[in-house]
């Protein structure tokens, strides 16, 4: 280790005594064991996967000279040895995580080869979606059972795999919606995770792997009037950037975030879309009065009703003044999409409104003396000025001078933010 | 401790299911191929992959359809029963399609309307069957297509596939091109 060696000099030197040097060392020892912990989960799970994968794989060969007695023997062994190593880690190595999560993991995919050899011996039909469904019920108590939060997330892959495979991937479909309760089946073990171990790398990737998927599958609702997911999508990305900055993720890194990220991600490229006229033209020929109850009403009912309650908890406890553009940006939208969807005025609203974002994340670059929001502001603008360039009612004139206008602005904002950093400096 | 004791009971109650499902295929097939009746069905496959369950061949069978005089209440994509009997050949067509389970007979076969359309004032039923899949070596599953497609307008030894039919339930067992099972048809 090399801070022994710089420890054996400070000491010779006289710089601190020989028990500060010794609780250094402690204390860089006990922050070292967690790294190597982390190491051996990480490698148990990958192990657990890959061998799991490969014997579905081996498998899926379909062995002719294999006699059906012999195949029905070889679908329980990978069972029968995962189920043995998930009862041998809850009865000997309980507090062992790499043991629950590789067990759990590896008896996941024993599950998987088991009944996809018995489907293959009997010739059963079934298409994918209908395995997987029955392959992720069968795993979903492991979840809560194991504790494994591996099973969690390959349960999520699995079940966005499903949704799609179900609603995207064949037409036309039959309706089918269960990923929705298979989804609501899993929350209770990521909100306990939330609520116990706010900086586990397993609810970090949850962090991701959850809103990810459900913007996936969100459009899976989508029927009869298409456009008017794009409410619903405004609203669960205003949902996500509040929820992402609320209290409960404070503590979170940035990067472990998913929520927030994605919150701004998703509301930023939608807005850019919305600002072209051509996508409200869309809007205007669609006959929206036909619908009373579909699912796209329902689902806009849910997020902009998820939106508002964590609008309505920001609020309580904050200031107006530190109420974000992206906090709101869903409600702004639906009054535009509500009032002026028949007029030109708006695409221009949603022009003026990305404008607006644009100028404040600048203000509050400069406000907090940071350069990487400060640039990101000018980003915001540039793009709505790119995509303004593609607007071909707009005149050649015009946009060169705005192009010109934000290359300037990035040259001057840089420049004056950095000479006051000098001058603050001095 | 007692929360570890309810622990391993939950597991144990899970093992269980998860031996009972592949166990509960297994029987419940094993009863059908025992106790079943054996049909031929005219089939010609196709050669599709299943990312977990390897190579398959696709069925699609020739009696699958079956015309009714009015539309009366049939929708698609319900389950309905399809009786079976033999024509001159000895290959399976299709003698009633009914809402309801048959009391008279055990050879019947729980499927899906897949589809209905209408010519000449008739309605034709589109039947699908619940044996559309043959797993196949994942090497000899591409010849196999290649030997049916030889053997397609064979009128001598046209291929087929056996399937046992017991009290609504079926079991592919096999498929026979130019005479002899697909799965013997040596790769060149």
């Amino acid at each position: 280790m090399q801070i022994n060696k710089d420890l054996t000099e400070l000491v010779d030197v006289g710089i601190i005594s020989e028990s500060t040097a010794e609780n250094i060392r402690n204390y860089f020892l006990s922050k070292e064991k967690p790294q190597s912990n982390r190491l051996v989960i990480v490698f148990g799970i990958l192990g657990a996967i890959l061998v799991g994968l490969g014997i579905i794989l081996i498998l899926a060969h379909n062995w002719d000279n294999l006699s059906t007695f012999t195949k029905t023997i070889l679908a329980f062994i990978p069972l029968l040895i995962g189920q043995g190593l998930c009862a041998f880690t809850i009865i000997k190595k309980t507090d062992r995580i790499v043991w629950r999560e590789s067990s759990a993991v590896f008896l996941t995919f024993a599950v998987g080869a088991s009944i996809s050899l018995i489907s293959q011996i009997y010739n059963i039909s079934g298409d994918i979606s209908s395995f997987i469904m029955t392959w992720a019920l069968l795993c979903l108590p492991l979840v809560y059972l194991m504790k494994s939060s591996a099973t969690s997330l390959l349960f999520i892959v699995g079940i966005t795999y499903y949704a799609c495979e179900t609603n995207y991937f064949h037409y036309p479909h039959p309706e089918n919606y269960h990923y929705w309760w298979l989804m609501v089946l899993i929350l209770p073990f990521y909100i306990n995770k939330l609520r116990l171990k706010i900086n586990d790398n397993f609810v970090a990737f949850h962090n991701w792997l959850l809103p990810i998927s459900l913007i996936i599958v969100l459009g899976t609702l989508a029927n009869k009037a298409g456009n008017l997911m794009f409410i619903a999508y405004m609203s669960l990305f205003s949902a996500y950037y509040l929820l992402g900055s609320s209290d409960w993720f404070q503590s979170h890194k940035k990067i472990n975030n998913g929520f927030k990220q994605l919150g701004i991600a998703g509301s930023f490229y939608l807005l850019l879309m919305l600002s072209f006229d051509s996508l409200w033209k869309d809007f205007r020929d669609d006959h929206y009065f036909d619908i009373i109850i579909t699912f796209e009403i329902i689902s806009i009912f849910l997020t902009t009703a998820l939106a508002l309650f964590l609008l309505i908890r920001k609020l309580k406890k904050s200031a107006i003044n530190e109420v974000m553009p992206f906090d709101v940006s869903f409600l702004l939208f639906l009054l535009i999409f509500v009032f002026c969807i028949n007029s030109f005025l708006a695409a221009v609203l949603i022009n003026l409104m990305v404008l607006a974002i644009g100028i404040l994340t600048i203000k509050s670059g400069s406000k907090k003396d940071h350069l990487g929001i400060l640039n990101l502001g000018l980003l915001i603008i540039t793009a709505l000025i790119i995509c303004r360039f593609f607007d071909t009612n707009i005149s050649f004139v015009l946009r060169g001078i705005l192009f010109i206008l934000v290359g300037f602005g990035f040259f001057v904002t840089n420049y004056l933010m950095l000479k006051r950093r000098k001058t603050n400096e001095k | 401790m007692k929360n570890k004791y309810l622990i391993i009971s939950a597991l144990i109650i899970l093992f269980l299911i998860q031996i009972y499902v592949p166990v509960s295929l297994i029987t419940e097939r094993e009863s059908v191929l025992k106790n079943g009746k054996e049909y031929r069905f005219k089939t010609s496959p196709i050669d599709p992959v299943d990312p977990f369950r390897g190579n398959y061949l696709t069925l699609s069978f020739d009696a699958n359809e079956f015309i009714v005089k009015t539309k009366a209440d049939w929708t698609e994509d319900e389950t309905v029963y399809v009786s079976l009997k033999e024509d001159s050949m000895g290959f399976a067509t299709i003698a009633s399609v009914e809402k309801n389970k048959p009391q008279s007979a055990n050879d019947y076969i729980k499927a899906l309307l897949a589809n209905i359309y209408e010519n000449n004032g008739y309605f034709t039923l589109i039947i699908e069957y619940p044996f559309d899949r043959y797993y196949m070596d994942e090497f000899k599953a591409e010849y196999s297509t290649e030997v049916y497609s030889k053997h397609a307008n064979d009128s001598l030894y046209p291929a087929y596939a056996i399937v046992s039919v017991y009290n609504g339930e079926s079991v592919l067992k096999d498929i026979i091109v130019g005479d002899k099972p697909i799965k013997a048809w040596k790769n060149k």
